[in-house]
């Protein structure tokens, strides 16, 4: 009794694929990769269509006749018309002055491609939420990869009304789409009807047969022509015609695409990658002056900014704002010292900014402008540098990190200095400051001042004893220092450090400036630094 | 006798036991000198706080008193900042001192300029700071409410915070340091909400500590500590 249950794979995925007009040559190669079974993995590419995305871009009236027009060879065409056009008669690949002779009241656009363009990779920005893998396929078509998303999303129908749900609140045009398991079957049908799923692929060829050839050849004209002139008409036709022959006349091209479209062979697409700049401007809705109103605008261009490098996956190390006035515009310039997209650090870090310079003039409009995009890291010491004997170490450091960024910000990127001690012996040069954080165990010299002076001073004497503040009793010393002899006579240094205690201002550290030439003069004696 | 003064205090809070303060007592940062933390009231520098240091001139020996803290505090891997000093503080002496150079920052008098309190107030506020070293530019911007919004931040940061001033004294209207000009200002007995101020000179070769504001301390004393051991 189980064996009349059991259903052989291999019969009834062929008796499905029987074409309903028996023929004499069923190409094989096509049917015998249907019998074999389906593989788990698989893909599904889900095709969004926007008819007429030109002339919904339009910012106009709708009540009335409106064509969008585009320069082709023979002149100015219609390139899409409004339904109002389309009922007097007007269609898409008409001169224009057939279409003023069928509606004299047309309204007529130039096609804006840059706007088409700019819509497209809005709406493929969009898309990236819900799926890795999407691609541009023209200005009017965008395709997803879904079958990575499923899971995500818990199944097909869930993911679809998000799709539309999505769509609807950011974008007022309307959409089609298809999903098939084939992105070249999924851009034809998305055109022919508002919503078509296919998840297996023998559904997707029964759907695509009965199809003209000419959607299939949209971006190869010269090749549809041919075609056409063979007097094949639907996909279907092209089928049931011997692969050798096709390659022999039309070219490998044509079996290419016909093996895209069944899923014989990859198509794979290429995928969308955001832009690396962001601008965004605000105008202000008046001229003003305010740093209150000035910042809620940044605050705003902020919140943008994350929302996109989140989208995204990147961050940012620096950004301009540009507060444009009547005449001219400044520059604001954040540099940070960590990868960040927070719009609430960004906003502290320039109200900070805002509030030290003073405006030239009063504002008229606030543009964000980041030219380094870069994915996004999450901040990582190394290896060997010390986190904070605290727990919740990495919180804390990253407060650390915070308040510099704020000291820099605000009193410039050289306001906060690390020290490191140099292996030299002239002791003005023994030390530098640096721009970063030290690793390296520094090792210092014994006995030195705490303190050195940025210029050594000139001590008056008295009785041929040095003298500061009162007479200076000699504890140690001397330490002779003679380098520097190479940059010749006048650059070497030739000195003789004492330690000396004062009565007054501690321990000092002095030196005398040994004579330079034969002639005995009376030699200079130097404060340079304190032990204090 | 004992139940009613038990009785009294229990019913009136604001009569202060001295020897009820005694021992609810921070641990203070050790200064390094047992003389010094003898004196003192949490047995060392306090923790949550403002200190204020009064000198005579720069450079008569406050680092030599702050450098065992130093050592200590870069050693706990705490940063300490040094706001605006009025000299170069030498990188070679505090490498050889035993200081942790990886966590100390320096904060140039030139790029400062007149924001040092704000800059101090903002590295005090932050817990991963050990100690601030702070040289305010203008004495008169330092007045009580600037002290206190430092006190605040030092409490919150759990840091503690040197802000160094000048004394007024008659050997340095001598001075004919130009570019070290020190606020002159008798500030020894203006009230400050720090919770220790000291002052500091030269006796005999020595360093005077005199203490002239200790929070919690039944008497203020001095000591003579000996610095210049080199």
């Amino acid at each position: 009794m189980k064996s009349q249950n059991l259903e052989l794979p291999f019969l009834s995925s062929s008796s499905a694929l029987v074409p309903k007009a028996a023929d004499s040559s069923i190409d094989l190669s096509t049917v015998a990769n249907s019998l074999l079974p389906q593989k788990s993995r698989g893909q599904l590419w889900l095709c969004l269509y926007f008819p007429n995305v030109s002339l919904a871009l339009l910012e106009s009236e709708k009540k009335r006749a409106q064509v969008v027009i585009n320069e082709q060879n023979q002149g100015l065409c219609v390139y899409a018309a409004n339904d109002i056009a389309r009922e007097f008669g007007v269609t898409a690949d008409m001169p224009l002055n057939s279409a003023y002779a069928l509606c004299p009241t047309l309204t007529v656009f130039r096609r804006d491609k840059k706007a088409e363009a700019d819509n497209i990779l809005r709406i493929a920005d969009w898309a990236l939420q819900f799926s890795s893998h999407v691609s541009v396929v023209s200005v009017d078509k965008v395709l997803l990869e879904v079958k990575g998303s499923l899971d995500y999303f818990s199944g097909l129908t869930s993911i679809l009304k998000k799709i539309d749900d999505s769509f609807s609140k950011k974008f007022s045009y309307p959409y089609q789409l298809a999903v098939t398991p084939t992105p070249m079957a999924s851009q034809i049908l998305c055109e022919l009807s508002k919503k078509t799923v296919i998840e297996r692929k023998e559904d997707s060829r029964s759907l695509v047969a009965s199809i003209s050839v000419n959607y299939l050849l949209k971006n190869s004209p010269r090749l549809f022509n041919k075609i056409q002139k063979t007097g094949v008409k639907t996909i279907q036709d092209l089928w049931r015609l011997p692969r050798d022959g096709l390659a022999r006349r039309f070219g490998h091209e044509l079996l290419t695409i016909l093996d895209q479209l069944t899923g014989v062979i990859a198509d794979p697409r290429l995928m969308y990658k955001s832009p690396l700049k962001y601008k965004k401007s605000i105008e202000l809705p008046m001229e003003t002056d305010s740093n209150k109103i000035i910042r809620w605008t940044v605050d705003q261009l902020f919140k943008n900014l994350e929302i996109f490098l989140r989208q995204s996956d990147t961050g940012i190390v620096q950004l301009n704002v540009f507060l444009k006035h009547q005449s001219n515009s400044s520059e604001i310039k954040l540099r940070l010292r960590q990868m960040s997209r927070s719009a609430v650090h960004l906003s502290t870090l320039f109200a900070e900014r805002i509030e030290r310079t003073r405006l030239a003039a009063s504002v008229v409009e606030v543009s964000v402008f980041v030219d380094e995009i870069l994915p996004f890291v999450t901040s990582s010491r190394s290896l060997f540098s010390q986190l904070n004997v605290d727990d919740d170490s990495s919180g804390v450091d990253a407060d650390w990190e915070n308040t510099l960024e704020q000291l820099q910000n605000r009193l410039g990127k050289k306001s906060v200095r690390y020290l490191k001690v140099q292996d030299e012996i002239n002791p003005e040069r023994a030390w530098s400051y640096q721009s970063s954080q030290s690793v390296i165990q520094q090792i210092g010299t014994e006995k030195r001042p705490l303190w050195l002076l940025p210029v050594s001073k000139l001590l008056k004497q008295h009785k041929n004893r040095p003298n500061y503040r009162g007479s200076l009793t000699f504890l140690f010393g001397p330490e002779r220092i003679q380098t520097d002899w190479w940059h010749g006579k006048d650059k070497s240094i030739r000195r003789d450090y004492y330690i000396v205690a004062s009565a007054n201002a501690g321990y000092l550290w002095i030196y005398r400036e040994l004579e330079k030439s034969k002639l005995k003069q009376n030699s200079q004696w130097y404060l340079h630094g304190f032990f204090g | 006798m004992d139940d009613v003064l038990k009785k009294l205090l229990r019913d009136n809070p604001s009569i202060w036991c001295a020897s009820a303060s005694a021992n609810n007592r921070l641990e203070g940062l050790s200064t390094g000198f047992e003389k010094l933390d003898a004196i003192l009231p949490v047995n060392g520098w306090p923790v949550n706080s403002l200190v204020e240091v009064l000198l005579p001139r720069w450079g008569i020996g406050e680092l030599q008193l702050l450098l065992p803290a130093l050592v200590a505090l870069s050693q706990q891997k705490k940063w300490i900042v040094w706001v605006s000093p009025p000299f170069i503080p030498y990188a070679p002496a505090l490498a050889h001192a035993g200081v942790d150079l990886e966590w100390l920052v320096v904060m140039p008098k030139t790029y400062v300029g007149e924001e040092v309190l704000w800059a101090t107030e903002k590295i005090l506020r932050n817990r991963s700071c050990g100690m601030v070293l702070s040289w305010p530019s203008n004495a008169a911007k330092l007045n009580d409410k600037a002290m206190r919004r430092l006190q605040l931040a030092a409490e919150e940061g759990q840091s503690t915070g040197f802000i160094f001033r000048g004394l007024l004294d008659s050997a340095f209207s001598n001075s004919t340091f130009s570019d070290n000009t020190m606020p002159v200002s008798n500030v020894s007995v203006s009230p400050s909400p720090a919770a220790l101020r000291f002052s500091l000179s030269i006796v005999d070769f020595q360093l005077q500590v005199c203490l002239l504001k200790a929070r919690g301390a039944s008497r203020l004393g001095r000591v003579l500590l000996d610095v210049g051991s080199l």
